[in-house]
């Protein structure tokens, strides 16, 4: 009888339950990923944490009830995709968020999936929760327990006795460190600007928190002080971000050197605006007579007519030569004289260090070296009359001291200072 | 629509002189396809039946009713062999025959065992004949605990079970899913086959692939021999 050669009719979840898998190493991957394999099941109902994750997070309740048109994916499963993304990030398991998905999948009445579509929709929502996870947390930075094994066989030791000594050892586990033989022992800061110390004595300029963001040139700088040239392992938010603010802490964990105050930092924004505008235009290597009407004139003019947006447009290429305003500059007297604005200006553009400073505390710094601020100083040429407030230094003023010839100075022209430009 | 407990005649078992089995015919096309075209989903799904001639010329014929397959079938198998989709398939297939990507409903998953035969290349890794086969079989019941339908195919069985309801393939992954599911079916009977010494001898029915039609017969050798269930009312194999 053929009724009787018909073997029974099988539900084909429990098929999918029972047969031998193609790619088991495959399966063993999720298992490892998800701690175990998920089971299809028909949920009674949804957990507790079901009704708490739609109270607290709206993207999770507008996907349950599939109205989310900013997902690119509207088909059921991009839904699932998202569900399960939320739900992983929850920190659910994976037999709750299969569970989910098979209630969701019923509740729009889906077409059958097996486990194989299940494990793989879970393995990438796993997947991702515990790299963003990992990015968020420590992503920056080897385990402890691997740097302690890692610092064991190269004969160092961390004595973690205090919180510098934690966020030194923190900050020697970074990944970029990873495989280099560099170990910070400090890092302090002078002025705006942070400083580290290695173990082998070098003294590594990192730069402002700016410049180190960059990375560029904190990269530049270490490489010079150590001949490590270091590389981003990854992106820079997720592994060098971190570090930066490891460089921070340890800092501000201990007082600001005592060299580099207000004064200190004037003087650095002064020297590195007078090496740029002479690296730019070596005719601002001459002094100018400013008692001399016609010379402050054309002083004052390159502030009028000089462009300042060509400050941000330093680095490009095939672009003609722009004129600068010349904002620091050397008298025939031995004197320093500043135009402030312009300065604070120059400063805040990525070629003068993208420094925040305010003009006053400017002022500040140069009334500590003894300059005379806002004097108001008109030039005349052919009846015209240009105005600006320039501050003066004192005639014969060293801005630094010992160094010859000044910075921003031609060496032919400070020896022989009274030969005419 | 007949179900396939109204067709309760008796294979023909004479051997010498067999002839094609229209009950048997209809009982396969209702018990594999019967569901799946009466549900409302089905819109347009196709029974596509293929003809393989002795000198390798294949044909494809399309029935949107059981009842129409099977009389084709039973006419056809006089003189060819005949081959039935294991799935549905749309109406619009290329040169008409069914590819993965025109499959709509998989109703049972399938798998091809083979014993030696005068008539293939190669009986390397073969189980040594038929009754062996169901050694096979037996062991697939005795370890997953569901008695299967099993086909004789006249070298070979196709061991395989239906589904508690037919199994709609909306998109490509639920197409690649139901495929890898008859490879796992198949996966199955390898892993006993291995064990018994016979690694060759399972093949795999993919999801476009075509089974022998119950009721026909199979023009291999001379003379030709039937197709059709095999279990009897105790359920134990002839």
């Amino acid at each position: 009888m053929i009724a009787a050669a018909i073997g029974i009719d099988v539900d084909v979840g429990h098929l999918d339950e029972l047969l031998p898998e193609l790619d088991q190493p495959r399966v063993e991957r999720f298992i490892e990923l998800a701690d175990g394999d998920i089971t299809i099941r028909r949920p009674l109902a949804l957990p507790n944490k079901f009704s708490a994750l739609f109270r607290q997070n709206p993207h999770f309740s507008l996907s349950w009830e599939r109205r989310r048109p900013d997902l690119r994916d509207q088909t059921l499963s991009g839904y699932e995709m998202s569900l399960a993304s939320i739900a992983a990030n929850a920190r659910w398991t994976a037999q709750e968020i299969c569970d989910l998905l098979v209630a969701f999948r019923e509740k729009e009445r889906g077409r059958w999936h097996g486990r194989s579509y299940f494990r793989t929709t879970l393995g990438k929502a796993l997947g991702q929760a515990a790299k963003h996870r990992r990015d968020q947390r420590e992503g920056a930075f080897q385990q402890a327990d691997e740097a302690a094994s890692e610092a064991k066989e190269e004969g160092h030791s961390s004595a973690e006795t205090d919180d510098k000594a934690k966020l030194l050892a923190k900050l020697n586990r970074a990944c970029i460190l990873q495989g280099r033989n560099l170990r910070f022992t400090d890092v302090k800061r002078r002025g705006s600007c942070y400083v580290a110390f290695d173990d082998l004595g070098h003294e590594i300029q990192l730069g402002t928190v700016r410049e180190m963001n960059a990375f560029v040139v904190t990269q530049a700088n270490i490489a010079e002080a150590t001949g490590i040239n270091l590389s981003i392992p990854g992106t820079k938010k997720a592994t060098w971000f971190p570090v930066v603010e490891v460089f921070i802490a340890i800092a501000h964990s201990q007082p600001i050197e005592f060299d580099y105050g207000l004064r200190e930092e004037t003087r650095i924004y002064l020297a590195r605006a007078l090496d740029a505008l002479t690296s730019h235009n070596p005719d601002y290597a001459q002094r100018v007579g400013i008692r001399n009407s016609e010379e402050l004139f054309l002083l004052n003019l390159s502030l009028r007519t000089g462009l300042r947006d060509s400050f941000l447009h330093y680095d490009l290429e095939g672009r003609a030569p722009k004129c600068w305003p010349r904002f620091v500059v050397w008298t025939k007297d031995g004197e320093l004289c500043v135009q402030v604005p312009m300065l604070q200006t120059f400063l805040s553009t990525p070629v003068g260090g993208n420094e925040r400073i305010s003009t006053d505390r400017l002022k500040q710094g140069l009334a500590m070296m003894q300059f005379a601020i806002d004097k108001v100083k008109t030039g005349q040429f052919q009846g015209q009359k240009i105005s600006y407030r320039w501050c003066i230094s004192p005639t014969a003023f060293a801005l630094d001291p010992g160094c010859d010839p000044q910075p921003g100075l031609n060496p032919e022209q400070d020896a022989d200072p009274e030969q005419p430009p | 629509m007949s179900s396939p407990s109204d067709h309760t005649s008796v294979q023909n078992s004479n051997l010498s002189s067999p002839r094609a089995d229209s009950d048997q015919a209809q009982a396969h096309f209702n018990w594999l396809f019967s569901r799946a075209l009466s549900d409302r989903q089905s819109g347009d799904t196709w029974i596509v039946q293929a003809t393989i001639s002795l000198q390798r010329k294949i044909s494809f014929q399309a029935f949107d009713s059981t009842l129409d397959a099977a009389r084709w079938a039973v006419k056809e198998s006089i003189n060819t062999n005949v081959y039935t989709h294991l799935a549905l398939h749309t109406p619009d297939r290329p040169k008409g025959k069914g590819n993965t990507d025109t499959t709509l409903c998989l109703t049972a998953l399938a798998a091809d065992l083979d014993a030696a035969s005068p008539y293939r290349g190669s009986n390397a890794g073969k189980a040594p004949d038929v009754a062996s086969l169901r050694l096979l079989i037996c062991d697939f019941e005795e370890s997953y605990q569901f008695p299967l339908t099993v086909i004789e195919s006249g070298y070979g069985l196709y061991a395989m079970v239906r589904f508690r309801e037919p199994l709609w393939l909306e998109d490509k992954r639920a197409r690649k899913e139901a495929d890898d599911l008859l490879g796992r079916f198949t996966e199955a009977f390898r892993i006993f086959g291995r064990k018994r010494g016979w690694p060759n001898t399972v093949d795999r029915v993919p999801l476009a692939g075509l089974i022998r039609v119950a009721g026909t017969l199979n023009h291999k050798g001379n003379p030709p021999l039937p197709v059709r269930f095999s279990r009897n009312v105790n359920g134990d194999f002839r």
